[in-house]
């Protein structure tokens, strides 16, 4: 962040963003000229990433690996989205946290059959990739009234396509400007949402992919980030 | 007097936010889905102040606030931009047009309140 970014921030009292988008600067300075031991230093830096870089390096399985050949293991693209990971799951939790005041939990839950909203927004430039949120439309009447009340216009169902659209609008602004912020310049497409019953990425090949799912009041909620190698 | 209010998103959702909001104060909300619509708008209703999303269709929140500074009938009228994008690009961008405030979604009804009342009186729905 520029010393005039921070200015502006506390003219119009915006929130600092958070240290992660430090560390993704860091990573994306680093990519090209940082060696293995100080990009293990940042993935030490934080427990939650360090985990991810584990699960990931690891398959899941039970192994015993450090940080130092996990790193060496996946390389710094898989890492860089790792942190961006965490910068998308910190834009969901603060998104429910501020606006429903609902504590929403990063976890595995079973994401149920059928019909669901998916939502998609593009971020193009030295950051290229997309991010889905997708709704099962069973949870239609539980996502819209928790943000608009029982009191609606028309039916919950309805009007989900746009609170899906919103909310991703919400946590892909987030995201956006944590990338910019980490001097990843990129911009932002609206969102577009459709309601389907079968869901692909569409993950190409050389591109990275993570699903993280969330849970809150037993409804799951779940985000996939896809990202293009970062280049020069 | 009532207060008009004028709220400039895309989204259903955000403009049903701010109209329950504002729903106990003395105050007429209009609205407007895309930038465009909602300079018409403004130039339209002449509203006391505008509350701005930036991520829209047709017309960004940047270049609408751009259009509204240079435009003489409106040009006086606050702005407050209310999106998800608050880098320091953006903010910077948005301070060279001289926005009144900026509030970073995810936003609380609260902080709608409380930087209206710092840009105009607001009283209780008589």
């Amino acid at each position: 962040m520029s010393s005039t970014a921070d200015t502006l921030l506390k003219k119009y009292q915006i929130a600092a963003p958070p240290e992660n988008v430090l560390r993704l600067g860091k990573l994306v300075q680093g990519a090209f000229d940082t060696n293995a031991q100080e990009i293990a230093a940042i993935v030490k830096a934080d427990p939650a990433i360090a985990a991810r870089v584990i699960k990931i390096a690891t398959r899941g399985k039970n192994i015993d690996m450090d940080i130092d050949s996990a790193v060496v293991r996946i390389g710094v693209h898989q890492i860089t989205l790792v942190v961006m990971t965490e910068l998308l799951i910190h834009a969901v939790s603060k998104t429910f946290a501020t606006m429903l005041r609902l504590p929403l939990e990063a976890r595995d839950i079973l994401n149920p059959y059928g019909d669901q909203v998916v939502g998609c927004i593009y971020f193009k430039g030295k950051a290229t990739g997309r991010v889905f949120l997708r709704i099962p439309c069973k949870a239609a009447d539980w996502m819209v009234t928790r943000f608009l009340g029982k009191d609606l216009p028309m039916e919950p169902a309805e009007l989900l396509p746009d609170v899906v659209g919103e909310v991703l609008n919400i946590v892909g602004g987030n995201f956006k400007s944590n990338l910019v912020d980490a001097g990843l310049t990129c911009s932002l497409s609206v969102p577009q949402v459709e309601t389907k019953s079968g869901f692909a990425t569409g993950v190409q090949d050389g591109e990275y992919h993570l699903s993280i799912p969330f849970a809150a009041e037993g409804m799951g909620i779940f985000l996939d980030l896809i990202i293009s190698p970062i280049t020069e | 007097m009532s207060k008009k209010i004028l709220t400039i998103d895309d989204s259903k959702m955000v403009r049903m936010i701010v109209a329950s909001t504002f729903q106990p104060y003395d105050c007429i909300i209009v609205v407007a889905a895309d930038g465009a619509e909602g300079v018409e708008v403004a130039l339209k209703e002449k509203p006391d102040l505008i509350f701005l999303d930036i991520t829209m269709p047709v017309l960004n929140g940047i270049d609408t606030l751009a259009k509204i500074r240079a435009t003489p009938e409106i040009a006086a009228i606050p702005v407050v931009m209310l999106t998800a994008e608050s880098d320091g690009q953006r903010l910077g961008m948005a301070d060279q047009l001289k926005v009144n405030g900026y509030i970073a979604k995810p936003f609380k009804g609260e902080q709608l309140i409380e930087l209206t009342q710092k840009i105009m009186p607001l009283a209780p729905k008589p």
